[in-house]
């Protein structure tokens, strides 16, 4: 009795969270497949009118298709650095004690204090000097640069978690630190490394202010930037709007999808047991 | 923790080169921060001291302090500075509790759990600006499906002015924000709780902790370092988080929904005020910093987190 | 007419002096200059980068073509087009001319009296002047590129921006059914706006308001319409007086009246709309009235109804108390940046563009008033929705300001404060009286007075 009143609770409130999660991503899938001029009729289900004139116009007007692979390259890039960086920073501060770590930290943690705009103009003035204006690499760079932080902090939560008596073993057996930790602790900690991952991937996937300044072809623009072309002076063209967010959700729904089996895999637990 | 570590630095013996290890380390990462990071951010102070007008360039100079008087003398300020303080509690008290329950909910797999999961991380995996704009949309006062469900189920007679009654917007962009928001707590806590080991749990269980107990005394304490470090991170990202409110009602109606990081966004894309917006910037950054010390204070993360 | 080309004369001699030294280091060294004599040669190939204001599907791709199409033509030239969202391409223009990273630029809104106070803008006259495209614009167009000055141009108009009013008859015919006739017939004034509230519905009202971005421009239009004729050719000045417009009495009465309009006759969502909200209100019902510019016909025709269709007229602005009203016909235009480095190839571009057939079919898909003596004689912008332009055009009571007044430099100050106090007048913190009596100020203060 008891538990069937627990698995009631749960349930009603996972579906409340998923009605209430789902709506808007409804309305503006209903949104993106009604035609031009009744986009904004309050109908809630499809109507046999329905289109996808508005997802035409991604690939037609506009070049979704090249958007759409630049921020694949540069969220997949991006995410691939921090990982490697993070990983040997989260590495230093799990794992040894020494002087100015507590102030490395506070070094790592103002940095998420700073409101990304104000850095915006000195950054493009610094890419000018080196030439890596308007392209993808320079965006690579900031973003790796503005995750650092982040997710060496995150790593050295889960790093901890693991036995230090994992990597001694390695380095009895012959690895040193380097190789320690990329052979022995980065499986262990994958995990943790999806979920940093993915954290780093989104936030590069929607990141938009950065690569408004910094991108202006529009061969190199990536997806947020084009998905602000609907946002014009005149009008706000919701169709396409709303057809580039139900485009742009896909790849980061496919990745949860993938990383959700490590996350919830409880590799750390299997470790402790073994 | 403390004796192994030990024990590798006896393993490798040479002390000098101990000492420099994790700098070596670490020296990717802080190369990075100090240039994309630290740089702008000291070169934006320098601005803060100016009067750097975009539309005005011929008119550039060094004011003082005048860009930090301009701000707390508009007579906006007191008004952003409310907001901002409601939007930050608010939203996190929610975010939090709620993204703490789903995670709780979610930890034990259930039929269609994984994709259940899947789809309630989407907010998070949407950029805020445009859901912002989505949001807009939804709470329009005329054109929103949100009066229009609420006028068809009875639940109101007029419209609600979502967004062209500034207490009704603040709390259509907060709403927003939840929902947001909650995605992080979830995938968070989750991977937290994925963390705690189950022979604490099977320990807690042996000894007759019931449910509650089991949460509170065992596994609340296991976690807390991170959540300690979540909520902060949090608490920060919300303040300086103005994709919504710039997507959702720009911070109108007269300037009545900024909160200070959207404020700070008018400033510099629309009002085109480095100097103004710099000195804002500064300022925020002065408080989070003053706001983070206290924290850690209270909560203690550094003995948390060496004691393991 | 005659006085008011003198007028025109007499601010453009004031704002010469102001720019005296752009102008004379710009103006007359042009020929040695090396930016000038630009050769791109297949070892040093030139691109040039032009930034638009407006991108949008109905001209972007019109203008990667045109750029295609010269590519074809000068070897070893490439012509990029940069095409940022509406939302940011003032802060995108602003941000390549400060890094001089651009070569031409469409300097609307504040942008060309900001770019102009950095001298981030070169003087063309001397190279484009001899140019097909010169000889083939409109004397209201070379006017316009003169604007500065007889012998300087800093822009070449690439369209006009004229305000009419689109409106759905069929409310304003069931409500208030009087001031649709004088709205057909071009003589609705103001009063009768806030007059036909009484076609307000449950779910709609008679004007589209605009409260948040630029809402300032609203009180612009009534002001102007209560004091003209009585303007400068720029339109922010008294000429009886010789002191800023906002300091009559007409202004407080005008100002007062457009309170009363967005309190009965707007909707009360209006307070938080900008262009793309007024617009989309029109298009779904909620205002029947908005005053906008032309481009505004292809998204109504597109998004709601054909004209054909009946469902929605265009008309005049509505007048002042003694039947005047007032508005720019400046819009928007080229500039090649001062930074250029291949300024010539870059005005040759320019040239290309603002020659027919390119620049004909440019303002047909884009829907602005065209600039070239061809294109002004098409059809097209006489007829359907576009008739009432020829119609705004011949009404002498229809005063056409030149825009000199918002290029000052002071504009990009006043732009955000007014709109700031506009807001503040909205929310009841600040009183009609007050608002003027600041927006007085910075006019008689903080611009240049071309009456004086």
């Amino acid at each position: 009795m008891f538990k069937s009143v627990g698995k009631v609770t749960k349930f009603s409130v996972l579906a409340i969270w998923f009605v209430f999660t789902l709506f808007p991503l409804y309305w503006i899938f209903l949104t993106s497949i009604r035609p031009v001029r009744e986009v904004t009729k309050k109908l809630y289900l499809p109507q046999s009118n329905s289109t996808l004139d508005s997802y035409r116009t991604l690939f037609s007007q506009y070049a979704f298709g090249t958007y759409i692979k630049n921020s694949f390259v540069v969220a997949f890039a991006a995410s691939a650095f921090v990982i490697f960086i993070g990983m040997l920073g989260a590495y230093a501060l799990a794992r040894y004690k020494f002087k100015g770590k507590s102030q490395i930290m506070l070094v790592f943690l103002v940095t998420q204090m700073i409101p990304g705009l104000i850095a915006l103009a000195p950054l493009y003035l610094l890419l000018s000097k080196v030439n890596l204006l308007n392209t993808l690499i320079a965006l690579i760079f900031c973003y790796v640069g503005g995750m650092v932080p982040f997710a060496t902090i995150m790593l050295r939560g889960f790093l901890q978690r693991i036995p230090p008596e994992l990597d001694e073993a390695a380095l009895i057996d012959g690895c040193n630190r380097f190789t320690a930790l990329f052979r022995v602790v980065f499986p262990v900690a994958l995990p943790g490394i999806a979920a940093t991952f993915i954290f780093a991937f989104v936030q590069c996937w929607n990141e938009l202010f950065l690569a408004m300044v910094l991108i202006d072809s529009d061969g190199n623009k990536t997806f947020p930037v084009g998905m602000r072309s609907f946002v014009g002076a005149y009008y706000i063209e919701w169709g396409g709007l709303a057809a580039s967010v139900m485009i742009g959700i896909i790849p980061t729904v496919i990745m949860f999808g993938l990383m959700s089996k490590f996350m919830i895999s409880g590799l750390s637990a299997g470790i402790v047991k073994g | 923790m403390a004796a192994s570590v030990h024990k590798l630095v006896r393993k490798d013996g040479k002390k000098a080169q101990n000492i420099l290890a994790p700098l070596w380390f670490l020296l990717p990462a802080l190369v990075m921060v100090a240039i994309f990071i630290y740089y702008p951010v000291l070169a934006t102070a320098n601005m803060s001291f100016k009067n750097y007008k975009l539309f005005d360039q011929s008119n550039i100079f060094y004011n003082g302090f005048e860009n930090f008087r301009g701000i707390f003398k508009d007579l906006a300020f007191r008004r952003i500075l409310q907001n901002t303080v409601l939007w930050v509690s608010v939203s996190l008290f929610f975010q939090f509790f709620i993204g703490f329950g789903l995670a709780l909910y979610l930890k034990k797999k259930f039929k269609f759990s994984g994709l259940y999961q899947s789809i309630i991380f989407i907010p998070w995996a949407l950029s805020g600006f445009l859901m912002g704009l989505v949001w807009k949309w939804i709470f329009d006062d005329n054109l929103g499906v949100l009066n229009d469900m609420m006028l068809k189920l009875g639940l109101i007679e007029t419209p609600i002015p979502w967004l062209s009654n500034a207490n009704w917007a603040m709390a259509a962009v907060i709403i927003a924000n939840i929902w947001y928001g909650v995605t992080f707590f979830v995938i968070m806590i989750l991977a937290a709780l994925q963390g705690v080991p189950n022979e604490i749990l099977e320990a807690a269980e042996l000894d007759g902790c019931g449910k509650a107990k089991t949460l509170f005394l065992v596994i609340i304490p296991y976690i807390r370092p991170t959540l300690i470090l979540i909520v902060l991170l949090r608490i920060i990202w919300i303040t300086n988080f103005p994709d919504i409110i710039f997507g959702m009602t720009s911070g109108g109606p007269n300037q009545q929904t900024h909160i200070l990081s959207s404020w700070l966004v008018q400033k510099i894309t629309y009002d085109q005020d480095w100097g103004s917006g710099s000195a804002l910037g500064l300022l925020m950054l002065c408080v989070l910093f003053i706001f983070t010390v206290f924290y850690l204070l209270a909560t203690r993360l550094e003995k948390d987190s060496e004691g393991n | 007419m005659i006085k008011q080309l003198a007028t025109r004369k007499s601010i453009a001699t004031v704002t010469v002096v102001a720019l005296a030294i752009s102008v004379l280091t710009m103006g007359t060294s042009s020929a040695a200059d090396a930016t000038w004599n630009c050769k791109p040669t297949k070892a040093k190939p030139v691109t040039v980068r032009l930034i638009e204001f407006f991108a949008g599907p109905a001209r972007t791709p019109l203008l990667n073509a045109y750029a295609r199409q010269f590519e074809a033509k000068n070897p070893n030239v490439k012509v990029e087009i940069i095409s940022p969202s509406q939302a940011d391409s003032a802060a995108k223009i602003t941000q390549l001319l400060q890094a001089k990273n651009v070569d031409i630029v469409e300097p609307a809104g504040a942008i060309m009296g900001q770019a102009m106070s950095a001298k981030q803008l070169a003087n063309i006259y001397p190279y484009f002047s001899k140019t097909k495209g010169w000889a083939g614009l409109t004397d209201y167009s070379k006017f316009q590129a003169e604007l500065y000055g007889k012998k300087t141009t800093y822009m070449v108009p690439n369209g006009y921006y004229v305000k009419a009013a689109f409106v759905r008859p069929e409310p304003i015919a069931a409500g208030a059914p009087a001031v649709l006739a004088k709205i057909k017939k071009g003589t609705a004034t103001w009063a009768d706006i806030l007059a036909a509230k009484s076609s307000n519905t449950a779910t709609s009202s008679m004007y589209a308001m605009r409260g948040a971005r630029a809402s300032f421009t609203q009180a612009i239009f009534i002001i102007r319409a209560y004091n003209a004729p009585d303007l400068n050719s720029g339109g922010y000045w008294n000429k009886s007086t010789k002191t800023s417009m906002f300091n009559s009495a007409k202004s407080k009465e005008a100002l007062d009246l457009m309170m009363k309009i967005w309190k009965e006759a707007s909707p009360a969502a209006s307070v938080a709309w900008g262009y793309p909200e007024m617009v989309q209100g029109f298009v779904d019902g909620t205002a029947h009235y908005l005053i906008q510019d032309n481009e505004v016909i292809q998204i109504v025709d597109e998004k709601y109804a054909p004209f054909d269709s009946g469902k929605w007229i265009m008309a005049q602005m509505p007048k002042g108390p003694t039947g005047y009203a007032a508005q720019d016909v400046s819009g928007g235009g080229w500039s090649i940046a001062q930074s250029s480095k291949c300024k010539n190839i870059a005005t040759n571009f320019l040239d290309y563009i603002t020659t027919d057939p390119q620049h004909s079919s440019f303002a047909r898909a884009y829907g602005v008033g065209p600039v070239t003596k061809t294109a002004a004689s098409d059809p097209f912008f006489k007829t359907g929705a576009w008739a009432i332009y020829d119609k705004i055009g011949k009404d002498p009571k229809e005063l056409k300001l030149d825009g000199s007044d918002v290029a000052q430099v002071c504009y990009g100050e006043f732009f955000t404060q007014a709109d700031k106090d506009m807001q503040a007048m909205y929310a009841g913190s600040l009183s009609t009286t007050d608002a003027l009596k600041q927006w007085a100020t910075f006019w008689d203060t903080k611009c240049i007075n071309p009456v004086k």
